[in-house]
């Protein structure tokens, strides 16, 4: 039984052959033809008996060499298997029997992987996941340009967009729609409290562009999206089942928004999010009527486009076509269209996630860099690991062991470890992913209210952990075969000095430069942030962001009586002012650093007036008076608006120094009394003002003109209110003054001008904050490395150090010579790692202000810590190097 | 009607190798030989469909096998039951006693 069994699994050894097949039959022939001549057959007929009672020679040949080929490769594959079992299972008792190193090091990998898993995860959702529309690649935004003043988005005009409906090519649908996030809605009224509903207006075709269904109900007809049509409405799935219950019955239904009635047509899915982070409603925007927009005016450009390219078109092509277009509209229309001589196309995707992919592209490189660092400082352990084991080694291959053997356990350990470490990473991902998603909430597009997606970590961890695990188990895999097993048997105590010994310690070595490099990278992207981050709060918005309220509202205008807005408008600041706690209160149209305000065409009285197509634009915010005083912003010239000047009095404007300086060339005294010319009307300039951020504090601030809110009185209003004490709890007396006006105000939203600057801030704080973690967490593996290298620098030259104290070197000497060592290490990895910072910090111009990515001094200081850490770290080892004892380390060697 | 003797014959001859094997360990042309001494010639088994069971059946690991040499001095493959095809022997004999019992009474009945 034994015995068969030997055989049989030699027999396994080689693949089945026809020999043996043939050698079988053959001999079941040949007994088959002795007995028959026994019987008294010839030799002739007892062949051809035989081969008659044995049938099919060929074909039986056939089928057993097929079955016993199956069952060839199937004993293979189970020996396989077998063996990968064994080798786990003594890989997970060799790390067993080392818990300690086991466990740092997966726990290493395990917050290299977890932070990667976590951070891809969040970087697919904003920049790869398509959006949720049908073929959403297709998908465009399109807008007029004007050469002269380049090619960032512009809005454009109803009569301009119907022309390029009518003679465009490229798009199977094109619709405009106008949505500003916070400003542009309505008031819902008749079910219980008035909700402030965030509202887009769209025109025919941007449904059609999206390709969106809705859920319940039908699309707007194209009668009911047309000026005088019925008052139609598709509402969001959210706004359905928060204020009517989901209830079916709501087709049909006419609901008030801003006092006016519109009836409910549809029902939108809630993937439909779309402009910006999801209106509760859209409707048409030609109900509009032309006192409150006049939208038949081709230059009165206000809406946003949507384009769904025709299959097989590009966006480049689309761009060309529409260019043309455009062009043609120029020569067509001076009056309203000069200058206006092109158009742009834009993948949709792109225009949403703007500015933030370099940010995220940034801390996803900075993550890789972090988990490289991990994985060269464990391959450096492994390899110190596989020199303890390198007698293990040599017996096994002494006995037999193939060298593709000895490769596979080492592999089969690393790989154990790194999965380990990649389990605990995902449970580390799962966890930071909500995290990150918190932190970066409003900060960056697309992932408010997106579906979780937690798999993807999962899915991004576990792969990563095995390659991570085959990349570290093949250095010393490698080292392994290249190792002589005579020699290593032959070597009392192993490896010291042997050949594979030194080609280990350089490769340990070079790791450790490595690791330094990455770590300089790290911590001078981590530093060019953090210092560009300081600049941008450092940067004077131009007004006190302290103790002050903002409040948003939007008056009602239901009966388009301007006279009743403007009296709540009055009555509203009266009230807030004379709110105890309150020390200054205005209003402006759009607050600083928000930079949303009208576009006008202008000129300056005085000089050649060119007619109104050719005439430059300035950005117009329309303000109460008092509202420089409320925001701390100090007249340079002049006087701020005051409550006389009203829709009765004499039109009157303020400018700002850049508007000054860069259009009138005088001192901003002479500037007082001169006058704007907007469209045929003459605007005196009554005062000038300091420079104000409107933009962002990234964005240098440009020419500006204010106009007295009276004067042009706009629905969409925020007060600023300045507050002696706290400012949020002075929300509910501020809320309480509105409401003693008019108790069915809505009110939008209310924050702090802290808090807007703390937003408009927060995404560089964020990526700050996330490459400072990064950095210091690259440091300390960079510290860890070259810790290591050193201990075992000393470990190995024990006796060397030995005969040098005995020959009388002080300890000093010898601190300083090892010391030494370590510290050439980390010089030569600070090197390599500012070459490569020059190369690498490039790709963050995009996200960094007032700083270069070559910057100097943040070189010069990255290069010092990362010294005076190599520093560290070398002498913490290095102090056991002096307490060598001569006698002791001379007599073991 | 040849089709269905052919059918019957696959599993029928499976069992009847397996039987033949569990006196010990023989080369295929002592399983042949000991078939057609038992049913005295009365089944024709092909020799070619007997090898090709036995290497089905150790494809199965229900049988394995060596080298051997035979009585007349040529090298021959032996064949032996291992445990489980012992296993298999006992299942397969008390299903065809059953099968055959039942179409015994139903013959006996008409």
């Amino acid at each position: 039984m034994r015995g068969i069994r030997r055989l049989f699994r030699l027999e396994r050894g080689e693949p089945p052959n026809a020999d043996e097949v043939d050698v079988e039959i053959n001999a079941h022939l040949a007994m088959r033809i002795d007995e028959l001549i026994a019987a008294g057959m010839t030799a002739e007929e007892a062949r051809a008996e035989a081969l008659r009672q044995f049938g099919d020679v060929a074909g039986t040949r056939e089928a057993i060499l097929s079955l016993d080929r199956g069952q060839w490769a199937r004993a293979r594959a189970a020996d396989w298997w077998h063996g990968l079992a064994q080798e786990v299972r003594y890989a997970v008792r060799q790390l067993r029997r080392s818990p300690g190193f086991a466990a740092s090091t997966a726990l290493t990998l395990a917050l290299g992987l977890g932070a990667t898993g976590a951070i891809f995860s969040v970087v697919e959702r904003v920049l790869a996941r398509p959006l949720p529309f049908a073929d959403s690649d297709r998908l465009v935004r399109v807008w007029p340009t004007e050469p002269a003043t380049g090619p960032a988005e512009r809005p454009i005009s109803i009569p301009d967009l119907e022309d390029w409906r009518r003679a465009q090519h490229d798009f199977s649908a094109l619709g405009g729609y106008w949505y500003r996030a916070g400003q542009s809605g309505a008031d819902l009224t008749g079910f219980g409290a008035p909700e402030w509903l965030p509202v887009a207006q769209v025109t025919t075709g941007f449904f059609e562009a999206l390709g969106v269904r809705p859920e319940l109900g039908r699309l707007p007809s194209a009668n009911e999206m047309r000026e005088g049509g019925d008052h139609v409405v598709v509402i969001s799935d959210g706004l359905w089942r928060r204020r009517f219950g989901g209830d079916p019955s709501i087709i049909g239904r006419t609901i008030q928004l801003s006092g006016l009635p519109y009836v409910v047509v549809g029902v939108m899915p809630p993937s439909m999010r779309f402009p910006g982070d999801g209106p509760d409603a859209w409707l048409a925007a030609l109900y509009q009527p032309q006192s409150s927009t006049p939208w038949k005016d081709r230059a009165t450009r206000w809406l946003s486009v949507v384009g769904r390219l025709a299959p097989g078109v590009t966006p480049q092509q689309a761009q060309r076509d529409l260019s043309t277009v455009q062009r043609r509209l120029a020569e067509q229309y001076p009056d309203a269209d000069h200058g206006w001589t092109a158009a742009c196309a834009v993948p949709l995707l792109d225009t949403i996630v703007g500015d933030a992919r370099p940010a995220l592209l940034i801390v996803l490189g900075a993550v890789a860099c972090l988990l490289l660092i991990a994985c060269v400082n464990i391959a450096a352990l492994l390899l110190a690991r596989v020199g303890a084991r390198e007698r293990e080694f040599a017996v096994r291959t002494a006995l037999g062991a193939p060298g593709s053997r000895v490769l596979r356990q080492v592999l089969t350990e690393s790989v154990v470890l790194a999965l380990a470490g990649g389990v605990v990473g995902v449970g580390i991902a799962l966890l930071a992913e909500p995290v990150l998603l918190h932190l970066a909430a409003g900060q960056v597009p697309r992932l408010a209210g997106a579906p979780g997606t937690q798999w993807l970590a999962a899915l991004v961890t576990l792969p990563l952990a095995l390659v991570a695990g085959v990349a570290l188990g093949l250095p010393p895999g490698l080292q392994l075969l290249s190792i002589d097993p005579q020699r290593a048997l032959g070597e009392a105590g192993g490896g010291r000095g042997s050949t594979a010994g030194r080609g280990r310690f350089r490769a340990r070595q070079m790791m450790v430069v490595a690791e330094t490099a990455l770590a300089v990278m790290l911590v001078c992207g981590a530093g060019l942030m953090a210092k560009s981050f300081r600049k941008l709060v450092a940067v004077d918005a131009g007004f006190r962001p302290d103790h002050a309220l903002a409040v948003a509202l939007t008056l009602r205008d239901t009966d388009n009586d301007d006279t009743r807005m403007a009296r709540v408008y009055r009555q509203i600041l009266e009230r807030v002012r004379a709110t105890p706690g309150v020390v200054a209160a205005g209003a402006a149209k759009v607050l600083p650093l928000q930079g949303d305000e009208e576009t006008w065409p202008f000129a300056v009285a005085g000089g050649v007036i060119p007619p109104p197509g050719e005439r430059p634009t300035v950005t117009v915010n329309h303000v109460s008076d008092g509202y420089f005083q409320a925001l701390g912003t100090p007249m340079v010239a002049g006087r701020e608006f005051a409550p006389s000047d009203t829709a009765g009095g004499p039109d009157v404007a303020i400018v700002n120094e850049t508007f000054v300086r860069r259009y009138m060339g005088v001192p901003p005294s002479a500037a007082i009394d001169r006058a704007l010319i907007f469209g045929t009307s003459r605007v005196p300039i009554v005062g000038v003002v300091r420079d104000l951020h409107e933009h962002g504090l990234d964005a240098a601030p440009q020419a500006a003109a204010y106009v007295a809110a009276p004067q042009n009185l706009r629905s969409s209003l925020t007060l600023v209110v300045r507050t002696r004490g706290d400012p949020a709890s002075m929300t509910a007396p501020v809320e309480r003054a509105i409401w003693s006006v008019d108790k069915d105000q809505a009110i939008r939203n209310v924050t702090t001008l802290d808090a807007i600057v703390y937003r408009t801030v927060a995404r560089a704080r964020l990526t700050s904050v996330l490459l400072a973690c990064f950095g210091a967490l690259g440091l300390l593996l960079g510290a860890l490395g070259i810790a290591g290298v050193v201990a075992y620098t000393v470990s190995q030259r024990r006796q060397e150090i030995g005969v040098r104290v005995a020959l009388g070197a002080t300890r000093r000497e010898v601190l300083e010579v090892v010391v030494g060592r370590g510290l050439a290490l980390a010089l030569a990895g600070v090197a390599t790692g500012l070459a490569a910072s020059l190369v690498a910090t490039r790709a963050m111009r995009a996200v960094l202000f007032g700083i270069a990515p070559a910057d100097v001094s943040t070189y010069a200081e990255v290069a010092g810590v990362l010294l005076l850490v190599a520093m560290a770290a070398a002498y913490l080892p290095a102090r056991r190097a002096m307490a060598v004892d001569p006698v002791e380390a001379l007599r073991v060697g | 009607m040849a089709d269905t003797e052919l059918e019957l014959m696959q599993g029928t001859l499976d069992l009847l190798v397996l039987k033949a094997l569990s006196w010990g360990p023989r080369h295929g042309y002592a399983v042949a030989q000991w078939i057609a001494d038992r049913t005295r010639d009365e089944l024709v088994v092909e020799d070619g469909a007997l090898y090709t069971a036995l290497h089905r059946l150790r494809a199965r690991g229900w049988v394995e096998s060596e080298w051997g040499r035979s009585e007349s001095n040529r090298t021959a493959r032996y064949y032996q039951l291992t445990p489980a095809g012992r296993k298999q022997l006992a299942i397969r004999v008390s299903r065809w006693e059953r099968y055959a019992a039942a179409v015994a009474r139903v013959l006996r009945t008409a």
